[in-house]
């Protein structure tokens, strides 16, 4: 009879925090290939004066997405 | 002797005119050196090389493709980022909160700008690593498309044979961008500079140099 009192909202959550988790490890993947991208761009075609704006947007960017994942694990 | 002419004590004292230095830079060139992140057409930069570059090789023509291309994708971030606002509105709070916790809500909201955000920085550097450069030796075309193409096509100045841009459609007259094709002798595959700004301003300084090579 236990099978039958299951809570499913626990489930729910559960299976919305895998989902989260999961988009923003992928999302983390895409990053991580913008960033090696624009690395070996950068080193085919060089501008001194953009360079570290770009670079340091795309870092900005990973930071995010890695604290949003750490947050994910803790608060959700 | 008879003078036959002789100056006026004013006309000796005049000041000599000068051409201030405004106009000078005008007339040198009305694009400026510099190029900056948004430059898509630069004579003589100074800020950029490349690699492989020689020691006496100098970059002459610098070509992006046009900015008016990158409104497409700047309209489309802008509306992905004003389209919660909407949503906002249509969503029953009570409803939603009752089934997930705020805390998931908020979760979702910064991912989802966040994917926005590199949505954009995407797409410009995409715009931003599509180049085109002339240089006194060669002609060398990055292409650069959805992060996973990416072509480079270096040809030497004497192997190129002939230039012609085309401009087709109101748009493209209208903000004065069109394509420039760059046709190579031999088993070398021809340039396309995609949306190129300043078509025939492109081609013409090309051309030049291809004559100073003496191969057409």
């Amino acid at each position: 009879m236990e099978l039958f009192n299951f809570n499913y909202s626990n489930i729910l959550l559960f299976s919305t925090k895998i989902v989260f988790i999961v988009l923003n490890l992928l999302f983390l993947a895409f990053l991580l290939v913008v960033y090696r991208q624009f690395n070996n761009m950068n080193t085919i075609v060089h501008d001194m004066q953009d360079t570290p704006i770009l670079k340091s947007t795309i870092i900005t960017i990973l930071l995010i997405a890695i604290s949003l994942l750490l947050t994910s694990l803790v608060i959700l | 002797m008879a003078d036959i002419f002789v100056a006026s004590r004013e006309e000796k004292n005049a000041p000599v005119p000068k051409i201030s230095s405004d106009k000078i830079e005008a007339e040198k060139s009305t694009f400026d050196d510099k190029v900056h992140l948004f430059s898509s057409f630069s004579l003589n930069p100074t800020d950029v090389s490349f690699e492989n570059q020689e020691k006496d090789e100098k970059i002459l023509l610098f070509v992006r493709k046009s900015k008016i291309l990158n409104l497409k994708w700047i309209g489309v971030a802008i509306g992905l980022t004003v389209a919660p606002l909407f949503i906002i509105f249509l969503i029953d709070w009570t409803l939603l909160l009752g089934l997930v916790s705020f805390k998931y809500v908020f979760y979702f909201a910064a991912l989802y700008f966040l994917v926005v955000v590199a949505y954009a920085y995407v797409n410009f550097i995409t715009w931003y690593f599509n180049i085109a450069l002339i240089t006194n030796l060669r002609v060398i075309d990055v292409d650069f498309a959805g992060l996973i193409y990416k072509n480079i096509a270096i040809t030497k100045l004497s192997l190129v044979q002939d230039v012609s841009s085309t401009q087709v459609g109101v748009v493209r007259n209208m903000f004065n961008y069109g394509d420039i094709l760059v046709q190579t002798a031999g088993n070398v595959d021809n340039f396309i500079f995609e949306a190129a700004p300043n078509p025939e301003k492109a081609s013409r300084i090309i051309e030049n140099l291809i004559g100073k090579h003496g191969t057409v």
